[in-house]
This record gives C-alpha cells, sequence and structure tokens, in this order.
C-alpha cells in the first residue's frame, strides 16, 4: 500500500500469534545454533576445547562421513534423474495441448500428496515382491518418485512466465522439435531447472520417512543423525544440524537470485 | 499455441511424456502392493478385521486423528495470524518471514526436530532458563508426550498453512475492507465480514494440507513422542520392520489414509456449500 491506507494497525491478537509463529520457526534455530559452539554440562573438555569439539567430532566419524558420501550420492543421481524427467514433463504440459492434459497434470502431483509411509511402506512390499534386496538403487528410485513432482512444479512455473515466441520462430525455420528444445527452450528456462535441481536435491537429502522403510546398514545422513539421537546425547548433531542451515540458507539464496523465492513460495502454495 | 501443437507430433509428445509416466507406473505398482498386501489373508478382510476389531490398536487410530486435529487448528490460527500480518508489513519484513518459512520447509526434519528437543526438552534451554530465573522448580515435561507432538508438528506445518492463506489474503484488495472500516465498521467487523470470508479458500486448502500431513507423520512422533504417543505411522513401521507383517500393516495405514481423506473431502464439500450461499 503505497497510499495512505485508513485502516487501522494490526490488533493485538493476531500480533501476539504471528509473533509466537515466527518464535515457533526461529527459536529451535538460534538454539542449535548456540549449542553447537557453547560449553555444554555433559561435556569432559575444559569449555574453551568445547566450541569446536562437536564439529570435530561431526567430521571425523566415520559414521557420519560415510552417511554425508551416501546423502549426496543418492540425492544427485535422484535431483538428476527427476529434474530431466520433470522438466520434459513440464514443457509437455505447458507447451502441448491434447486429451487428458489435466489429468497428467494432477498424475504429477500425486506423490505430494499420498502420506509419505504409504510410500515406503508400498516401496518395501514392492521391492520385496520383485525380489529387489534392499539396496541404494531401491532408495532412489523411490525418492525420484518423492521428488519429481517439485520438479515439474518448477519448472511449469518458470515455463509459463516464458514466451514461446522464440520457440516458435525456430519451428517457423525449419528447425527439428529436438533441436528448438535444445537450442531454444532449454537455455530460457535455465534457471527453472537449476532451481529445480536444487529443490530435488534438498527434498532428497531430507527425507527421513521413505528411507526410514528402505534402508539397511549403510544409511542416509538422516537414518545416522536419529541412530545417533537415539543412543548418545552429546550435541554433535547440533554440530551437523547448524552446517545444514547453513547449506539450506546458501540453497534458498541460489533459488532466490535464480527464481524469486516469493514468486516460487507463491506457485507452490497454489498446487493446493 | 495452437501452430506449435498442430506441428508436433505424436512422437514429441511421447519423448516427452514416457519418463514421467514410468515414474507414475512406478508409484501406481507401490501403491497397488501396498493394496494387495492388505488382502493377501484368508478371508481377504483379515488384517482389516484385526485391526478394527482391536482396542489396542484402533488406539493408534484413534490417537492420530486427535492429535492430527490439533495441529490443524492451532497451525491454522498461527499460520492464519502471520499470513495476514504479511499483507500489512513492509517488503522487507515480508521478505524475511518469506525465507524463514521457506528455510523452515527446507530443513532436513531429523536435525530440525532434534532442535526443538534442545528447546523443549527436560534439559532444553526453556526449562533451564525458567529453572534459572526461579520461575519453576522441576523441569515442566514439554516433549515426549502428546503435546510435544503437536507442537513438533505445528513447527512442520507452518509453511503449508501460511503460503496458501497468504497467496490468497494477498488478492483481497485492501479497498473492500477500508470501505467497510470509513463506512463505520470497527476493525474487527471488518475483518470478520469482508476479509475473512473471501480468504476462505486458502483457509480450506491449509486444513486439508495440514491435517493430510500430520496425519501421515512419523518422524515427528517417533522421536518427540518418546514412545508415548505412537501414530499410525509407528504402528505401520513397527508392524513392517519389526514383525515382517507388511499385511497388517499395510492395512492399519490405509484404513487411517482412507479415513482421513473422507474427512478431508467432507469438509472442503461443507466449506464450498457455505462460500457458494455466502
Amino acid at each position: 500500500m503505497t497510499h495512505a491506507s485508513p485502516l487501522p494497525g494490526l490488533g493485538l491478537t493476531p500480533r501476539l500469534l504471528a509473533l509466537a509463529g515466527c518464535l515457533l520457526l526461529v527459536l529451535p534455530q538460534i538454539v542449535v545454533i548456540v549449542t553447537s559452539i557453547d560449553p555444554n554440562p555433559a561435556a569432559i573438555f575444559p569449555p574453551h576445547d568445547v566450541s569446536f569439539v562437536w564439529y570435530l567430532n561431526a567430521f571425523t566419524r566415520p559414521a557420519f562421513r560415510e552417511a554425508l558420501l551416501v546423502s549426496v550420492g543418492v540425492a544427485s543421481i535422484t535431483a538428476i534423474v527427476a529434474t530431466s524427467f520433470g522438466t520434459l514433463a513440464a514443457v509437455l504440459v505447458v507447451r502441448h495441448r491434447f486429451a487428458g492434459r489435466n489429468a497428467l497434470v494432477a498424475a504429477l502431483q500425486l506423490p505430494v500428496l499420498v502420506p509419505e509411509v504409504m510410500l515406503g511402506l508400498g516401496f518395501l512390499i514392492l521391492f520385496s515382491r520383485l525380489g529387489m534386496r534392499a539396496s541404494l538403487v531401491n532408495i532412489v528410485l523411490a525418492h525420484i518418485v518423492i521428488t519429481m513432482p517439485f520438479a515439474v512444479r518448477v519448472v511449469m512455473a518458470n515455463l509459463q512466465t516464458v514466451s514461446r515466441s522464440l520457440e516458435e520462430a525456430a519451428q517457423v525455420l525449419g528447425a527439428t522439435p529436438v533441436t528448438s528444445f535444445v537450442r531454444i527452450t532449454l537455455p530460457v528456462i535455465a534457471s527453472g531447472v537449476a532451481s529445480a535441481f536444487i529443490f530435488a536435491f534438498i527434498v532428497s537429502f531430507d527425507n527421513f520417512t521413505v528411507t526410514a522403510f528402505l534402508v539397511t546398514g549403510r544409511g542416509t545422513l538422516p537414518i545416522e543423525i536419529y541412530a545417533y539421537i537415539r543412543t548418545e546425547s552429546d550435541p554433535t548433531i547440533a554440530a551437523i544440524s547448524t552446517i545444514m542451515i547453513a547449506l539450506s540458507v546458501v540453497g534458498i539464496l541460489v533459488i532466490d537470485r535464480l527464481l524469486g523465492i516469493e514468486r516460487l513460495s507463491k506457485t507452490q502454495a497454489a498446487r493446493a | 499455441m495452437t501452430t506449435q501443437s498442430a506441428r508436433a507430433s505424436l512422437g514429441t509428445r511421447a519423448a516427452l511424456g514416457a519418463p514421467a509416466l514410468a515414474v507414475l507406473v512406478l508409484i501406481a505398482a507401490a501403491l497397488s502392493s501396498l493394496v494387495v498386501a492388505s488382502v493377501a489373508a484368508a478371508p481377504w478382510f483379515a488384517h482389516y478385521r484385526k485391526f478394527l476389531g482391536d482396542d489396542l490398536y484402533l488406539a493408534y487410530l484413534y490417537r492420530s486423528f486427535r492429535v492430527a486435529g490439533w495441529t490443524t487448528a492451532v497451525t491454522i490460527v498461527i499460520g492464519y495470524a502471520v499470513a495476514y500480518t504479511m499483507t500489512r508489513v513492509s517488503a522487507p519484513v515480508r521478505r524475511l518471514i518469506v525465507m524463514l518459512l521457506v528455510l523452515q520447509f527446507f530443513s532436513v526434519s531429523v536435525t530440525r526436530i532434534y532442535s526443538i528437543i534442545l528447546l523443549l526438552g527436560n534439559n532444553g534451554a526453556v526449562n533451564r532458563s525458567l529453572l534459572a530465573l526461579g520461575a519453576i522448580d522441576a523441569p515442566v515435561r514439554l516433549i515426549y508426550n502428546e503435546l510435544g507432538v503437536i507442537i513438533g508438528l505445528v513447527n512442520a506445518s507452518l509453511p503449508f498453512a501460511v503460503f496458501p492463506i497468504y497467496s490468497v489474503l494477498e488478492r483481497v484488495p485492501p479497498s473492500l475492507r477500508e470501505a467497510a472500516y470509513t463506512l463505520g465498521a470497527r476493525r474487527a467487523r471488518s475483518f470478520w465480514q469482508v476479509v475473512f470470508p473471501l480468504s476462505l479458500p486458502g483457509v480450506s486448502a491449509s486444513v486439508v494440507i495440514v491435517f493430510l500431513y500430520s496425519l501421515g507423520a512419523f518422524a515427528t512422533p517417533l522421536m518427540l513422542g518418546g514412545g508415548f504417543v505412537d501414530l499410525i505411522s509407528v504402528f505401520a513401521y513397527e508392524q513392517a520392520i519389526n514383525f515382517s507383517n507388511y499385511g497388517f500393516a499395510a492395512a492399519g495405514a490405509i484404513v487411517s489414509t482412507v479415513l482421513g481423506l473422507a474427512l478431508v473431502y467432507a469438509f472442503t464439500a461443507l466449506v464450498e456449500r457455505r462460500t457458494v450461499t455466502a
């Protein structure tokens, strides 16, 4: 509102409720960051050492190092596949009109609406019926299903803002569909595709529920973190959490530069 | 648009859609094997009969719906206040709130829940501060009970509630309320009679998302329930992983999801009818 609004300011109740909401979002993050660098009563080491010891422990424990490698590997492969499949599907539903198009748009968002436990259990049963022993391949397959809706959404949102005249010009001038896709469409939506990749990577990297049903032996990072919290009470996880928060902030800032977070959050809301 | 679709051959569309279709086939296969496993018994409804006929198992169902109900109510009220505040603050403040919500959405769930333990646990920041201030004599139990699970779920689902409501509120022209206010409607009245009815579609969408999300939540009850607040998903996990009882686990998960969807469907139908008649 640029003009002077005659509306009174916010009332006390909405202010307090909104403040409570923001505190609920911020306080846990602050506490976890402070805990990761602060002396702790349970610490064995003198206070001046403590600030680094949890980070050191996080980096030197082989279980975490291996889990980090597994998670990065799974999330990378997942994000590459989900982004490429999702980009093609987004081009199909945004740039083409055909019977069943709306049904396809809805079906592409289906995995987001199905409770994760149903997906995890469903994949566990499917893979065991197919005789596929628990492995990282199973986890990647399940993660592709979970992350593809996000990739489709982000690329669709990007495509809808880009004029199709360039692509049409290329086709009029005789470019084949493949050439026009690779030379025109892809460069035009590059920022959307990159954001979709980051989105898919983060969702896969974060996943706990579906992974918990499919994991044996070598777990992803969230699985190892959960196992550690169950057995240990030192703040090593606070150090890992702080690193995760920092990485998420970087990811969000990159997406913000590429597409604009505020616009994207609206398209995410529109999926409802 | 017509030129392109006329030119695009069937082959182009197939090439664009086939990979995504393969993924859709995969999820269809997973969900159908879930259903098949739940009825692979003699008689076919044996798993369902066992689940629905035992108070021990029904308790999981009842608890799940109670926790999801409370979570939805609290999240929508707080989320509405945040969304409404976002329409009334300066652009930089709004941007900051959006960033916080997106960060929440992108946080690794396990570490996010861990940070709630650090904040609200018996030895957590809140209890230690209250003890130091002398406000309490012994730590207050804030987690490892239903309250803790609900707090954790509200924390997790706030972004799902705020964004749909905000995207609707943002489209309500301020002039509408200003008119009502200038014509003498008080602040509360101009809100409840003008703004709120127009935002109902966003509220309804948020209710659906938050309710279904918290009904199926797994990591939060697992970590903040302390074994006392096992929701339906924890039941399904334990039956499947600890007892390899896939069919029974599937039956429980299906009963809960179908009931949840039915409830959500009834709710949206009710809201839609009210919005149409209003």
